[in-house]
């Protein structure tokens, strides 16, 4: 199987950096963008999108493809997301493993799936059928999430490696993702990475979560913590060199920030890439 | 439980904050099944109130905190988004806050919803070529008067009859708004996007007739004799003239068409 290329230590692409990023030439390999901040019509967010996409390898991110929901896939919505993808060129496609709702609601939450056989087979189909009209293969990220369902059969890591199998898809493997569902359901986050299939894995999510009443929140509005970092590291011993990038959606810093941040990740990559050699 | 089935109760319970899924979710070690469904339950106005306050800032500030949350939590509950995009969550809440009690009692708090949504829509709208002087200066101006203006299809044309706008200027300038009051003559504001910036400005009656005969196609011509028979047809010329530039520079204008071209309107 063919694999995107590798494009480094990248960040989420927000409207707050833009002129930083134009006029700055930053540290940056490359950008994710949040797809749906894009489909509009037009104006400003495209027209820096467009600048931005002439500098740097752009991938599209999108909230809302809801593969998991038993309505119909939105048609217009993947117009949309296809017309994106011809304007950006993007070296992948991804979106979450979840639903975002049902007959004609959106909840703009990424709502877990059961883990079962039903499941399964109707995420798989879910992502042929995408797949075959956006004439590529996308790929699935793993949610952090803070309910487990009572008619799950299956672990969510046997889920996610299945799905990727059946339905021929890549992985975007969230590390913090992994680290908060973890801690939430008391699973071992070893054993999740350690059943992810390498080859389908094109990119690492990092960020930062916070401490609910109960449980933790991926609420991408802090500094990556320590834990996830190492976490980090032992993916990076079971799939070798992802891209890797930091979603950062809420107390958004100045840019060196993040860049600084994202020094630490490459700190971390190198670290494990001089112990494996 | 069909998938269908689990997805239709969960949702139900993310809106309506009820219990009803409880009995789907599998029970944690620390805390509760009910507590961990409640972290989606409570995600949900909040998420959804913060898409409103980046889309009504001024009506934010206008409103205060505390009555703008609560407007929004209302909002989110009685009006749950249809579109997969969140930009266009907040479509509805102009008429939202135009018929829904106590809202309704301050007609100020639509109308400065209307004016921040249509400046939102301005800002993301198409992108469209606009005339410029110097090519309106290489128009044959032996045709002019039959050709017909094509204007920008994001300019969006509102009537105000309250002072809205003013309330609107106050705020953007960190500045007390006025009280709000109740127009003796309803106020035309024209909402358009000039380069990457969304603007709008109020416009006198007899450029609002100008503006909603040119977007109708009327031959600018024809338009130059309906200003005349509305004022002072001495000065009729130089009025058109005025409006016809103030609308190039202000890019509202697309191109020139001849007036029964297709696409005129």
């Amino acid at each position: 199987m063919e694999k995107p290329p590798y494009l480094g230590f990248g960040l989420g692409l927000r409207p707050q950096h833009y002129h930083e990023i134009l006029d700055g030439n930053p540290a940056v390999d490359w950008f994710e963008i949040i797809s749906e901040n894009y489909m509009v019509p037009g104006g400003q967010p495209l027209r820096m999108l467009d600048r931005i996409v002439e500098r740097y390898p752009v991938v599209m991110h999108g909230v809302s493809l809801s593969i998991a929901s038993t309505s119909p896939v939105d048609k217009d919505y993947l117009h949309g997301l296809k017309a994106l993808a011809k304007r950006t060129n993007p070296k992948w496609i991804s979106d979450h493993l979840c639903w975002t709702g049902v007959h004609g609601v959106n909840l703009h939450d990424l709502l877990p799936v059961p883990y079962t056989e039903e499941a399964l087979n109707h995420v798989v189909s879910r992502i042929g059928e995408v797949q075959d009209f956006l004439g590529r293969r996308i790929a699935i990220e793993n949610v952090s999430s803070y309910i487990e369902y009572e008619c799950s059969e299956m672990s969510e890591w046997d889920f996610v490696a299945e799905m990727a199998k059946r339905a021929d898809c890549l992985l975007l493997l969230d590390v913090n993702n992994v680290f908060v569902s973890g801690f939430n359901h008391e699973f071992d986050t070893r054993e999740f990475i350690s059943a992810i299939p390498p080859e389908r894995v094109v990119q690492f999510h990092l960020a930062g979560h916070s401490e609910g009443d109960e449980c933790l929140i991926d609420t991408h509005d802090a500094a990556i913590r320590p834990e996830v970092f190492s976490l980090y590291a032992k993916a990076l011993e079971r799939f070798g060199e992802v891209s890797t990038m930091i979603e950062r959606d809420d107390n958004i810093p100045p840019l060196a920030e993040l860049v600084a941040e994202l020094d630490q990740a490459r700190a971390v990559a190198n670290r494990v890439r001089r112990v494996a050699a | 439980m069909k998938l269908a089935e689990l997805q239709r109760r969960i949702q139900d319970s993310v809106l309506s904050g009820g219990d009803g899924a409880t009995p789907l979710v599998k029970a944690p070690r620390e805390g509760s099944r009910k507590s961990r469904l409640g972290v989606y339950q409570k995600a949900y106005p909040l998420r959804h109130a913060e898409f409103l306050r980046n889309d009504f800032p001024m009506l934010q500030a206008y409103m205060g905190n505390e009555k703008f949350d609560g407007m929004s939590k209302l909002y989110a509950r009685t009006n749950p988004s249809p579109h997969p995009n969140a930009r266009w969550f907040s479509s509805a809440v102009p008429e939202f806050l135009a018929v829904t009690l106590p809202f309704s009692r301050k007609p100020e708090f639509s109308e400065l919803a209307r004016l921040e949504a249509a400046m939102n829509d301005a800002f993301d709208a198409a992108d469209t070529p606009h005339l410029t002087l110097a090519e309106l200066a290489h128009a044959d101006p032996t045709t002019f008067s039959a050709m017909s203006l094509l204007m920008n299809p994001s300019a969006r044309l509102l009537t105000f009859t309250s002072n809205a706008t003013s309330m609107w200027c106050s705020m953007k300038a960190e500045e007390r708004p006025p009280s709000p009051i109740t127009l003796e003559t309803p106020q035309d504001i024209l909402v358009w996007r000039q380069a990457l910036t969304s603007r709008f400005r109020l416009l006198g009656s007899e450029e609002t007739m100008a503006f909603l005969s040119a977007r109708d196609g009327v031959p600018f011509g024809v338009i130059c004799e309906m200003i005349a028979m509305r004022d002072d047809p001495d000065t009729a010329g130089v009025r058109a003239a005025s409006y016809l530039r103030g609308w190039i520079e202000s890019e509202l204008i697309v191109a020139l068409r001849r007036a029964d071209a297709k696409g005129a309107k």
